[in-house]
């Protein structure tokens, strides 16, 4: 298979390893949050009250201290356990004088990568563990230092390398992972998810043993068997969506890992300049089977446990491998399981995060009543009066700053795991339609429209999955009227996405010259982040007002509330189509909306702009921004040794 | 005379096969050769390959001439001596063990002692014991085929 495209730099947007690696982050903060605070606000008995919330926060800061703790010593344990000695190793006679031949020419390929030599990585050598044999290698470390792991197998590949390409391939590979800044990542997320399943079981026994202690405690006092009956669907319904959280943690974490590798192929391929070396690394899929199983199961299990491993595999196999190597724009096609995630996540975070708006404004009014208690027992004199009153000013004004300053936060942070994900791989999309027009474009009306309902249908799962009910929680919804609010949240990422494809297509489709277009990429994305706000605050408060009067009716008596909220709705959107249309006034008035011109001869361009676009007038190349980097020269290979004709005595 | 007891013969006619089929892999002659010598059986085991994270995924181990030789001259030359001992009606093993030594000689290639109906024979039992063995020890065929070839091409030089 062949691609029908002139191969485009898959590097002009970050990539999509950066999006997941960010709903990771995202989740394990999230669910170690809302997980702790349910457990402490609980065992102190103070739930919804600031000391909770501070504890819960510390347990969350305590993970991911103790995952860059571990991050930090992973490469020198790796070393120590494995054995893995400094690279050559000692050897003597012809294998001694090869290896030395092997390093000199690792060295001489470094010179070819400045970036990369730049942050000197050590090479280590491995010949006496499980799998040393294979032509592999394993980039790793942290902060300033980084190795490379190179295998008695790929020291054969290296002898073999004039009549194979598998050496140069295997090893840039490594190398592009030290060039996408993916090992520093990949470690913490690593270390993250070890410090992460434990601390979560912990807490969802902790749970546990909090519900079966409150129902004890109710059958102590009510004399019957009753709270049993109340406690099992809460006990149940916990476990069930906190190990659905950790089982989406541990996809999301193999995600992060896997998505890496496209991307370190796409480096190696652009540096060798073709893809045809990775044909004999890809050649053939694995023969190990998917499942060690010891017993047979049934059919229904085999398929649960063969989908669960397909999700959680660390590398792409090697036929998606080899297709997107044959066709690098295959990296610029949005991903609808990165829509339902990020979805996901932005309504697991906000759900957790109201609940904290709710501890802010508690913990303020409390200090406010305080204070004026505490003025009211004051002699009252005109100073003292002055002074209380000037209190008072700088208490409410706290008061409102605090609490507009986390309701941008929580929704900063419900907005950002789609502007950052979803928004870019969008903007990416469009720019690849753009510049390389293909029978199926990546962005349609229909493809929108399916990641808008993926991004609504991620969003209202992950109000429901979390384990303690919080206001998003859509308690008491019946199944219709959960496809109302997925509905709900797939208009409000619906009429977002319409008019970032619009002004994608109208900012990257006349970028000429050198220069990668970042900075365009920046403000579009800072606009449609500002964008997003005014609909999703809307969407939240009409999402919190239809989940309330739907559970709790009573709570909430206006009439026509339906129509308060859609209006407000409605409100919300004007109000984005306004910031895009500032947006694109902004954008005209710099000039990014003209027409372009040659960066040589300054002659109005016509046509589109693809990556073999010239000018009409002076012939200079339009586009070298969408090239792939060019390739390196390798390094000659070094002179076999003439062979002794006696054979070596035993 | 299993071939096991005349690592000499071996080692000699491996690393002939060697230096001429792969000479870039000299370098690991040594090494691989004692640890063929070190646990026959074992020698073939393939290790689990692992998915490991920042590395390039799971690859076949390289294919190397060295790391099929051993196993497959093995059989060929306990074969192949007890074939020369047969044509020479020698009772004793040492005159073939000499003959089969010469024959992966560079410089003194053995009397020609088959004749082309013979060498047929033989060329076609060194063949099946190649693929056999490949077979069995789940060794790649063409490698396998590669050896024996070798091994008939100097059978076929020194015919009557």
């Amino acid at each position: 298979m062949l691609s029908e495209h002139d191969p485009i730099n898959p590097f002009l947007f970050p990539s999509e390893t950066n999006a997941r690696y960010l709903l990771l982050i995202v989740a394990i903060a999230g669910i170690t949050l809302i997980l702790a605070d349910g457990v402490i606000g609980g065992v102190l008995l103070t739930e919804g009250y600031l000391p909770a919330l501070v504890a819960a926060l510390g347990v969350t800061a305590g993970v991911f201290m103790r995952a860059r703790h571990l991050a930090r010593r992973d490469a020198q344990r790796r070393i120590h356990d494995r054995q893995w000695q400094a690279f050559p190793p000692s050897a003597e006679g012809e294998k001694g004088r090869s290896l030395q031949a092997m390093n000199r020419y690792l060295l001489g390929i470094l010179e070819q990568l400045p970036s990369v030599q730049a942050s000197q990585p050590q090479f280590v050598w491995d010949e006496v563990n499980e799998g040393s044999d294979r032509p592999t290698g394993i980039a790793f470390g942290y902060g300033q230092r980084k190795y490379i792991c190179l295998r008695q197998g790929l020291y054969n590949a290296f002898l073999k390398a004039r009549q194979s390409p598998l050496f140069n391939a295997v090893l840039l590979h490594e190398l592009g992972h030290l060039e996408n800044q993916d090992v520093d990542q990949t470690i913490l997320a690593l270390t993250l998810g070890k410090t992460f399943f434990p601390v979560a079981l912990v807490l969802l026994g902790l749970l546990n043993l909090h519900v079966v202690g409150s129902v004890l405690k109710r059958i102590a006092v009510q004399g019957s068997l009753q709270p049993v009956l109340e406690g099992l669907p809460t006990i149940f319904s916990i476990n069930l969506k906190t190990i659905v959280l950790i089982l989406l943690v541990d996809i999301l974490l193999s995600s992060v890992l896997r998505v890496r590798e496209y991307y370190a192929d796409a480096r190696a391929r652009a540096w060798l300049g073709q893809p045809s070396a990775f044909f004999e690394v890809f050649a053939t899929e694995s023969s190990q089977p998917a499942t060690a199983s010891a017993a047979p199961r049934p059919l229904w299990q085999q398929k649960i446990l063969s989908g669960y491993h397909r999700l959680t595999l660390k590398h792409p196999t090697h036929q998606q491998r080899i297709t997107a190597l044959l066709d690098p724009i295959e990296l610029y096609r949005p991903s609808r399981e990165v829509a339902l995630l990020s979805g996901l996540l932005s309504g697991l975070v906000l759900n957790s995060g109201v609940h904290f708006i709710g501890v802010g404004a508690v913990e303020l009014n409390t200090l406010v009543s305080r204070m004026n208690q505490f003025a009211q027992g004051l002699e009252s004199s005109v100073v003292t009066l002055l002074l209380l009153r000037l209190i008072l000013t700088a208490i409410t004004l706290l008061f409102l700053v605090t609490f507009l300053a986390i309701v941008v936060l929580l929704l900063g942070l419900g907005v950002l795991p789609v502007i950052a994900t979803v928004g870019l791989q969008i903007q990416a999309a469009t720019l690849s339609d753009r510049v390389t027009p293909r029978a199926k474009p990546y962005v349609t009306r229909p493809q929108l429209a399916l990641l808008a309902l993926m991004l609504g249908l991620g969003f209202v799962l992950g109000c429901v999955l979390v384990p303690v009910p919080k206001t998003f929680s859509l308690l008491g919804v019946s199944p219709i009227g959960l496809v109302g609010f997925v509905m709900l949240w797939a208009i409000t990422f619906g009429l977002w996405l319409l008019p970032l494809v619009a002004l994608a297509q109208r900012l990257y489709s006349n970028h000429v010259g050198e220069q990668n277009p970042h900075h365009k990429r920046r403000f579009l994305t800072r606009l449609s982040a500002g964008a997003l706000l005014p609909s999703f605050l809307t969407s939240t408060i009409a999402h919190v007002g239809f989940s309330v009067s739907t559970f709790a009716p009573e709570t909430i008596s206006i009439q026509g509330l339906g129509l308060i909220l859609i209006s407000l709705m409605g409100l919300g959107f004007g109000l984005q189509g306004v910031i895009w249309l500032i947006g694109w006034g902004l954008a005209n008035q710099v000039g990014w909306l003209r027409s372009p011109q040659c960066p040589q001869c300054h002659v109005a361009v016509t046509g589109r702009i693809s990556p073999r676009a010239t000018c009409s007038a002076c012939g200079a190349a339009l586009s070298d921004w969408l090239h792939l980097p060019r390739p390196i020269t390798l390094p000659p290979l070094p002179t076999p040794e003439p062979v002794a004709t006696a054979a070596p005595p035993l | 005379m299993a071939i096991a007891d005349d690592k000499t013969l071996l080692n000699e006619a491996a690393y002939r096969l060697v230096s001429e089929l792969a000479p870039e892999e000299i370098p690991i002659y040594v090494e691989t050769r004692d640890q063929y010598f070190a646990d026959p059986e074992g020698f073939t085991r393939t290790s689990q390959g692992e998915d490991e994270v920042l590395g390039i995924g799971e690859v076949f181990a390289v294919k190397t001439i060295i790391k099929i030789v051993f196993p497959i001259l093995s059989p060929i030359l306990t074969y192949l001596l007890e074939a020369v001992t047969e044509t020479v009606q020698e009772e004793l093993g040492d005159e073939a063990s000499t003959w089969v030594k010469q024959l992966f000689s560079p410089d003194q290639p053995p009397q020609p002692i088959f004749n082309q109906a013979e060498l047929e024979v033989i060329a076609a039992t060194i063949r099946d014991i190649a693929l056999t063995e490949a077979d069995r020890l789940k060794l790649d065929p063409v490698q396998a085929r590669t050896v024996s070839d070798a091994v008939i091409a100097r059978l076929a030089l020194a015919k009557q």
